[in-house]
């Protein structure tokens, strides 16, 4: 059909140019598809160099840059094999083009495309090209290309062409030598095949040095500046080359390095030093060991003389061109950092460092909002503390402090202090002037503050803790609310920390003994909500020092349900409420009756949301655990569930009214509440174990969950399920529902949500192919069978024989994988998890079509299915890892004996090129195993690949046999195996083995 | 490994050439690692028992056991085992 985009070929340059021309103009994709293609055609085609040549001369920018990318098209293609003297031809003839164009004034784009062109030259050409830099200027000199002989040079001679050139020259030359040390450093370097190329370098480097240092010497003043500026440009990229290829070749560095000083001296140049800050900094943070100690002094000093009275003035003005000069300090800081932490009064500017990131924090402003620089500064003191921390682990446990550890314990008090004040929350007027990004910034900054203490506590320790309830006892006193937030968000960070330490509760007593609870309990107090929040927050994350000063915790749990009842303060206190029951369960079961009846008050209140009610029946229910006997845990687990049952029966009610919606929330409410209360009741994993308690006769009794009354509590859980029959079609309610299932199948020991597999097994025959989330719901029986494989687990084969069966007449509903790849994927999943454990049942239940479907699978293209379905085949064909029947291992035999043609040609079809370069790793694993185990493996690898159907054009049949010999080789190194999978699918791609 | 597999259809199409392709490559390695060093604001903490650790050809390997994660949104979950590769991300070589 002809839409209009139907391109014909071109028959002359004319035409071509025009086609081109389109091809940079806006149009519909499919046009600049079509032209893109017959350009392709022209451009490999014999006639492309001839092509790229007559394009060169047109007057179109566009088409001389597209004639630029057909010569570099053509050296790619066909670099390697040309002849000498085409070679030669070609390399002319590109040096021409580029003298002739520059002496016309030809801009960027043609000119750095013409240097990329020149540099695929230089590394796909047959002839070796020694000094390209001064090939290139000796042609600018005389105005056309002159190849200089391979003999070797000397410096000189670059040096003398160099004062001949004019600026647009200088700037081309640098753009060349920049290209060769891009383009070069993505070559390997350790390969024989191009080591030729990195010798080359060397050399090169010569030119390249005396062309930069040329570069540095112009004018600072007028279009002089833009060859400067190029040159540092230039220059970072040959560091950028040097860094991984001459980490031990200091003659080839030296070259670069002689040249930092002139370099620098772009800091002080007002057109250039916001490039020279960027670029100097780079080199600082990524490879610091480019300077040696003596380039570190004189950086010291430009920081102490130059950088210092800039950037404090910046600071003082809040001059947002402070930025750059405090990270090039900060990149500074942190490249010496050995020398800032050990000699801080030494004369290479430690202690300026130290304290120009005193001044940033102590600087005015909020961070995120005025206040850019602050954040920055966090880096420096992480390396500051990472490196303390790193020196004093790693020496002797015997041997002396060093000298400069308690100057260095003195400053990082400093910072702490600093910090504290800089995370005070705004007034409520600058607050509410902010957008998203200023809270987010302001957020952020808190986030990296509380971080890095927790870096500064693992040194200062209980001094610290001390310093920081000393600053909130102290602004609790002044009644400085703010300053009291501040101080208890840094202990939140530190909870974790602080309570492993016994030593370190009396510094937290002080707080849980000071007015701060009772005064944030008074809600007649004008406090602002924060620090209400963050002192809820504290609750929660010390709840095992509570916990062990029983003293505060009923106290402590009423003022947080009483916060509950408050609007802004009930997502805080719903989240303290579940931590600290959790944590404290042991203690509260006394107190049970009344949280009960607490919850039920606050079910009728305001702030009562499907989130506060989730969490609060979570920590109800964490308590419940607690209690002993299990039979103990059945009246209040009860109570709780006729919460829930009056949630399923308001959805069922909204449903019969026709409120849809409302049914939704109610339903999916009642489900996630009640997956909240399995998880409350799942037994903790530090609980003690009684070793004395765990004799035979213990362990045969039955568990109270079992018995009738047990069972009762259970048919109300399972009873609840019956809100499926109005919100079964939404996906959050099968989520949910799931969630419930899953809460118990990871319980060890028999317990109210470890419903019999029979709940499992009739929710999964419940499903159709229709039914949302079914991939949860495989995923969730999936996991019922994983838990029974396990060693001593008990086995359940008429349970899986279900779900299996049911798994099969999914696939069979499906027909092909691609139908639906999630549902398909999670099918061969659960089939998977059949072995080796159920490998008999799952014979019994497997069909033809459910292989065939899984074969399928592996042919396919969609990723997921592909991927379990490897999966599958990789642990059929591999021994099982269990005992198996005789019988199931002939079935496994007769399947390999049917179906390993078809699997070999289907993963062949893969490694081909069907597949992509994520899918190979685990496209190679039945292949692998194929190797080692399957004898048939070579004759079918042999057929598949003779195959027609297999025939590309870039794999001739000798690459065929010489991947077969290759592969049969690699059969016990599976690493081998995979590398050549990779380069064969490349070839047959098209494309490359890496991208570096 | 999106961009790859992007990439890689583009060269096997001839729509891009291989140079254009490792371009976007480093220019995606270097924009990614600063977009998830400055702009990325979630944060996770993690507790677990460390299982085996190495070092070898720059490269840390940590296998840590019985995992449990905090997410800053509260959230939390736990794994069996899970396996930690890093690598420096600055100075490359010394």
């Amino acid at each position: 059909m002809d839409d209009g985009t139907a391109i014909a070929a071109p028959q002359n340059v004319a035409e071509v140019e025009q086609l081109i021309q389109r091809l940079y103009k806006p149009g519909p994709a499919t046009l600049v598809k079509n032209i893109n293609d017959q350009l392709l055609q022209l451009q490999l085609s014999q006639d492309g160099w001839k092509l790229a040549d007559e394009l060169m001369a047109s007057d179109d920018a566009n088409v001389r840059f597209f004639a630029a990318l057909t010569f570099t098209v053509k050296l790619n293609n066909d670099g390697p094999t040309l002849d000498d003297d085409t070679a030669h031809s070609v390399q002319t003839r590109l040096i021409s083009w580029l003298v002739r164009l520059v002496q016309r004034g030809e801009g960027g784009l043609v000119c750095k495309k013409l240097c990329s062109t020149l540099t695929t030259y230089f590394l796909r050409s047959p002839l070796v090209w020694e000094h390209p830099l001064l090939s290139l200027a000796f042609s600018f000199q005389r105005g056309d290309a002159t190849i200089e002989s391979n003999t070797t040079r000397s410096a000189d001679e670059i040096r003398d062409i160099l004062p001949s050139l004019n600026e647009l020259q200088l700037r081309v030359l640098l753009w060349f030598a920049g290209a060769l040390a891009e383009e070069v450093s993505r070559v390997p370097a350790n390969t024989p095949a191009h080591a030729n190329l990195h010798t080359q370098m060397e050399n090169i480097v010569k030119d390249a040095s005396v062309l930069m240092q040329w570069a540095f010497q112009q004018q600072s003043t007028g279009s002089a500046s833009a060859v400067r500026a190029e040159a540092l440009r230039t220059y970072l990229t040959w560091i950028n080359y040097a860094q991984p290829v001459w980490p031990r070749n200091p003659d080839a560095l030296q070259y670069l390095r002689s040249l930092i000083g002139q370099a620098s001296q772009c800091l002080f140049d007002e057109d250039l030093s916001s490039e020279a800050l960027d670029i100097f900094r780079d080199i600082l943070e990524s490879y610091t060991t480019f300077f040696q100690p003596s380039h570190m002094e004189m950086l010291a000093a430009i920081v102490h003389n130059h950088i210092r009275p800039k950037l404090q003035q910046a600071l003082l003005e809040q001059d947002p061109d402070g930025l750059p000069l405090a990270q090039l300090v900060i990149a500074f800081g942190c490249a010496n950092i050995q020398q800032v932490v050990e000699q801080p009064d030494s004369g290479s500017g430690s202690w300026t460092v130290v304290k120009l990131h005193f001044d940033i924090i102590e600087a005015q402003g909020y961070p995120g909002d005025e206040d850019q620089l602050s954040i920055q500064t966090i880096e420096f003191w992480n390396t500051y503390i990472e490196y303390v921390n790193d020196t004093l682990f790693s020496k002797d446990s015997d041997a002396p402090d060093p000298p400069w550890l308690y100057q260095t314990r003195d400053v990082l008090k400093q910072v702490v202090e600093l910090l504290w004040k800089k995370i005070w929350t705004p007034p409520n007027e600058v607050a509410k002037a902010w957008g998203d990004s200023e809270s987010e910034g302001f957020k952020e900054f808190r986030g990296d503050s509380t971080d890095l203490m927790l870096s500064i506590y693992v040194l200062l320790g209980k001094d610290m803790l001390q310093q920081l309830v000393t600053l909130a006892l102290r602004s609790l006193e002044a009644k400085q609310w703010r300053g009291v937030e501040a101080a208890l968000f840094c202990l939140n960070t530190l909870s974790d920390n602080v309570l492993e330490e016994s030593s370190s509760e009396d510094v937290v007593e002080e707080i849980f003994r000071s007015s701060l609870f009772r005064d944030i309990a008074d809600f007649s107090q004008n406090i602002p909500s924060q620090a209400r929040r963050t002192a809820i927050d504290l609750l929660g994350s010390y709840g095992q020092y509570i916990e062990r000063h029983a003293e505060f915790l009923p106290d402590t749990v009423r003022f947080l349900f009483a916060s509950l009842e408050m609007a802004g303060l009930a997502n805080a206190a719903a989240k303290s409420i579940a931590s600290l029951c959790s944590a404290c369960r042991v203690s509260l079961t006394t107190e049970l009756p009344g949280f009960l009846s607490q919850y039920q008050r606050f079910l009728e209140s305001k702030t009562c949301d499907p989130y506060t009610k989730e969490k609060v029946i979570g920590a109800i229910a964490a308590i419940i655990q607690a209690l002993s006997p299990e039979s103990a845990k059945a009246e209040p687990l009860r109570a709780l569930l006729v919460n829930i049952e009056k949630d399923v029966e308001s959805a069922k009610q909204y449903a019969a009214e026709g409120d849809l919606e409302m049914a939704e929330v109610m339903g999916v409410t009642s489900l996630e509440s009640l997956a909240s209360i399995g998880k409350g009741l799942q037994v903790p994993e530090d609980v003690p174990i009684d070793i004395y308690d765990d004799n035979e006769e213990q362990a045969k009794k039955p568990s109270y969950w079992e018995s009738a009354e047990g069972r009762e509590a259970q048919q109300q859980i399972v009873g609840c399920f019956s809100v499926l029959q109005v919100v079964g079609t939404y996906s959050a309610a099968i989520d949910a529902a799931c969630q419930v299932l899953r809460t118990g199948l990871t319980e060890s020991e028999p317990g109210p949500f470890v419903l019999p597999t029979s709940v499992t097994v009739n929710f999964v025959q419940q499903c159709s192919i229709n039914t949302p989330q079914l991939e949860t719901v495989l995923s969730t029986a999936g996991m019922m069978i994983t838990q029974h494989s396990r060693k001593d687990s008990k086995r359940i084969d008429e349970d899986v024989s279900s779900i299996s069966k049911a798994v099969a007449g999914f696939c069979e509903a499906l027909r092909q994988p691609d139908t639906d790849p999630t549902v398909a994927a999670e099918c061969i999943n659960v089939l998977s998890e059949l072995m080796p454990h159920y490998v008999h049942v799952l014979f019994e239940e497997m069909s033809a079509s459910t292989l065939t479907f899984i074969l399928a699978a592996v042919q396919g293209a969609d990723s997921m299915p592909k991927r379990t379905a490897c999966e599958f085949w990789t642990k059929l064909i591999k021994p099982q890892t269990a005992a198996i029947s005789e019988d199931a291992q002939q079935r496994i035999n007769q399947v390999m004996s049917s179906y390993g043609q078809q699997l070999v040609y289907s993963l062949l079809h893969q490694i081909r090129g069907q597949a992509q370069r994520s899918e190979l790793d685990y496209v190679c694993e039945p292949l692998k195993a194929l190797l080692l185990h399957q004898t048939g493996t070579q004759v079918w690898l042999q057929s598949a690949l003779a195959d027609e159907r297999f025939a590309i054009p870039r794999v001739t049949m000798n690459d065929r046999a010489m991947f077969l010999r290759q592969i049969m080789g690699s059969r016990s190194d599976g690493r081998k195996t995979k590398e050549l999978v990779k380069a064969f699918w490349a070839s047959c791609r098209g494309t490359v083995v890496s991208y570096g | 490994m999106a961009l790859a597999d992007t990439l890689d259809d583009l060269i096997s199409s001839r729509r891009i050439e291989p140079q254009l392709a490792m371009r976007i490559m480093q220019n995606f390695d270097e924009s990614i690692a600063k977009v998830l060093n400055e702009k990325v604001k979630a944060r996770m903490t993690f507790k677990g028992h460390l299982d085996t650790y190495r070092f070898c050809d720059e490269v840390w390997t940590f296998i840590i056991k019985d995992i449990h994660f905090k997410m800053d949104n509260a959230h939390q979950f736990d794994a069996e085992k899970i396996k930690i590769v890093a690598c420096l991300a600055k100075e490359k070589a010394a």
